[in-house]
């Protein structure tokens, strides 16, 4: 569907350069979701933005390729590069950002932004039928109509969420991208705009790519999960089984820190800070905070490496491929 | 009120000094014991007999209740509600269309600079506005003048309008008599304008809306009214309704070297020969006027903007 690799993406400002995706490779692939997992400031917003191809100076792709897979209504397949996936935002790909920030025009009603982004791709000129539509699909969401009417002020953070997710996915998009879409909701609303999102995603077959810092919320719902460390992907995996087992020590970590029922064990933070994203260090990023730490990790970045079926991890922990196990055997 | 009663009677001069200087400038000879007969004469039609205090309950009483600023000390006995009412039209007419002129215009290029703060033209157009901006308002009437007036003669020197009044002739010759005046006003407000909005468009611009809107695909004109312009305005609204609140106070200094016969001349006039009938209904009709501007616009603003409701 969706496909980066080796992609670098730098903010190329005057005083410094921050490689804030430094050689990512992921693919997005057909009806599933991918969460995208990792502290502030790793890099998680900036691959959406090379995902949903909306790279605005200063940021700009200096390697990689990003491609994209498009089936058209006749069901044809169509290749799409940077700079092209823009042009079918909203039909084949759209983006559900973090709605407790005002994203929503303050003094325009809601409908009136919803037309803003249907109509121009939708070719329903009617705008009788237009309204018909939303009203319907509103309707299927369980969000009251009267959202239509309302302004954006009028209506409670969690509803403003939902208006948002009905947005997102109004025209079916082969790919929904959400930018931490329960950050700053409260736990239940939180678990409400998950079981939309998850449901949606179920009736549609589409891609739903979940960006959040709340590791809670990837073992919630999606189907394989990437944990990024400093602009690089450290771990790729199904969500379960990374849960179950974390190879990376990163991503160990960043599991442990869960909480259980039952449990009131005092939980430790990962000592120190994440290295800057101006100059990182030689070899693996992590290295500096990592206890397993070896010689040969501050000497060369280790590569993203599968080591058990559809497992990757960058670590030189676990450095045995799978395919040198499998002749093992 | 009380303010604009007792400040005018602390001018050096007074009204009725300066009407029988007028009178004695005129050549008449008068014997010492006739002037000061004409001084208590004058006194007693101006209403300047009694104390202070009696002359301040008289004004509070007629102009409060009764609406009347009394007769003009410096055209007796034309009453100041009568010479009021010939110059407002005038000062309306020229202030309302060169302000929202000058409010269209700037805003729209305001939300142009500070929208697309990086094209050629925006940039253009705000050094344009910068560069007008802190000119002082009568060096630029005194260029037009010069400019058009004198090197290039297009429009009259003084105001002088022909014609039956609203006749064809006569709005045509009113219209053409006021370009200049409007023009100068126009030039002189409109840089502030342009600057105000540059700088409220430029901070909508990052605001999360508008980045949202912009991953919506909306296109750049929908994104540069609905999203900037029509939040940025907002500010610019209550503004305006102030400035068009200030129009009754009439442009001083444009009325006075275009010679036009506005609410301008007027306060001019009374200040001049301390008319205090005069200018305390001038001054009166400005305060009024800005009051119930400031009233208007907090009635009228939940229209503009959703958020504000009353109940």
């Amino acid at each position: 569907m969706l496909r980066l690799s080796d992609v670098k993406a730098y903010y190329l400002t005057r005083r410094a350069i921050v490689k804030a995706v430094d050689g990512v490779t992921l693919d997005v692939r057909g009806n599933e979701i991918l969460g995208v997992a990792g502290e502030s400031g790793c890099g998680k917003s900036t691959l959406l933005k090379i995902l949903y191809d909306s790279l605005e100076p200063p940021l700009k792709l200096v390697a990689g390729k990003v491609e994209a897979e498009m089936k058209t209504v006749s069901g044809k397949t169509l290749k799409l590069g940077p700079g092209q996936i823009r042009h079918h935002w909203w039909r084949f790909i759209s983006y559900i950002p973090q709605g407790s920030m005002s994203v929503l025009n303050p003094v325009v009603r809601v409908e009136k932004q919803f037309l803003d982004s249907i109509s121009r791709r939708h070719r329903l000129t009617n705008k009788r039928e237009i309204h018909e539509r939303i009203a319907n699909y509103l309707n299927e969401l369980e969000l009251p109509i009267e959202v239509l009417n309302s302004y954006p002020h009028q209506l409670s953070g969690g509803m403003r969420q939902r208006v948002l997710v009905a947005l997102g996915t109004f025209l079916h998009p082969q790919i929904v991208l959400a930018d931490e879409p329960t950050t700053a909701l409260d736990v239940v609303i939180q678990k409400g705009i998950l079981l939309m999102l998850a449901q949606v995603q179920e009736q549609m077959k589409n891609s739903l790519v979940i960006v959040s810092h709340d590791i809670g919320v990837h073992y919630q719902i999606t189907h394989r999960i990437a944990i990024m460390y400093n602009g690089k992907i450290v771990e790729i995996g199904p969500t379960e089984m990374v849960f179950k087992k974390p190879l990376h020590p990163y991503a160990q970590m960043l599991i442990q820190s869960l909480p259980h029922v039952g449990d009131d064990k005092h939980r430790v933070g990962i000592s120190g800070r994440p290295p800057s994203l101006i100059d990182p260090p030689l070899g693996c990023r992590f290295a500096a905070r990592c206890p397993f730490v070896m010689d040969v990790c501050h000497k060369e970045m280790p590569s993203l490496m599968e080591v058990e079926p559809d497992r990757f991890v960058a670590c030189y922990l676990h450095r045995e491929p799978l395919q040198a196990r499998k002749n093992v055997e | 009120m009380t303010v604009i009663f007792f400040v005018p009677r602390f001018l050096p001069s007074d009204p009725v000094t300066a009407a029988l200087g007028r009178v004695m400038s005129s050549g008449s000879a008068m014997r010492p014991e006739e002037v000061q007969a004409m001084r208590s004469t004058l006194m007693q039609l101006y209403g300047l007999e009694g104390t202070l205090g009696e002359q301040y309950f008289n004004f509070m009483k007629r102009a409060v209740f009764g609406g009347s600023f009394g007769p003009s000390l410096a055209f007796y006995p034309t009453p100041v509600n009568a010479l009021i009412g010939k110059s407002l039209p005038w000062t309306i007419f020229l202030l309302l269309t060169s302000t929202l002129i000058a409010w269209v215009v700037g805003n729209l290029i305001g939300v142009l600079a500070g929208y697309q703060s990086r094209r050629i033209y925006s940039k253009i157009l705000e050094g344009f506005a910068i560069l007008l901006y802190p000119i002082p308002y009568y060096i630029l009437a005194l260029i037009l003048i010069i400019l058009f007036v004198y090197i290039n003669p297009i429009f009259p020197v003084s105001f002088n309008v022909q014609g039956a009044p609203f006749s064809l002739e006569f709005i045509s010759s009113a219209v053409f008599n006021s370009v200049l005046p409007a023009l100068s006003i126009i030039i002189g407000s409109f840089g502030w304008w342009v600057l105000s909005m540059k700088a409220l468009s430029a901070g909508i611009a990052e605001e999360d809306y508008v980045s949202f809107a912009r991953f919506k695909g909306v296109g750049g004109p929908a994104i540069m009214g609905r999203y900037v312009m029509r939040n940025a305005i907002l500010p610019q609204i209550t503004v305006l309704a102030l400035n068009i609140g200030a129009i009754f106070n009439g442009a001083l200094i444009a009325e006075i070297l275009f010679g036009y016969p506005g609410l301008g001349t007027l306060v001019y006039t009374a200040v001049v020969q301390s008319d205090y009938n005069l200018l305390m209904g001038t001054i009166s009709i400005g305060i009024i006027a800005v009051a119930t501007a400031a009233l208007a616009i907090d009635l009228l603003y939940p229209f503009f903007d959703p958020r504000i409701q009353y109940r």
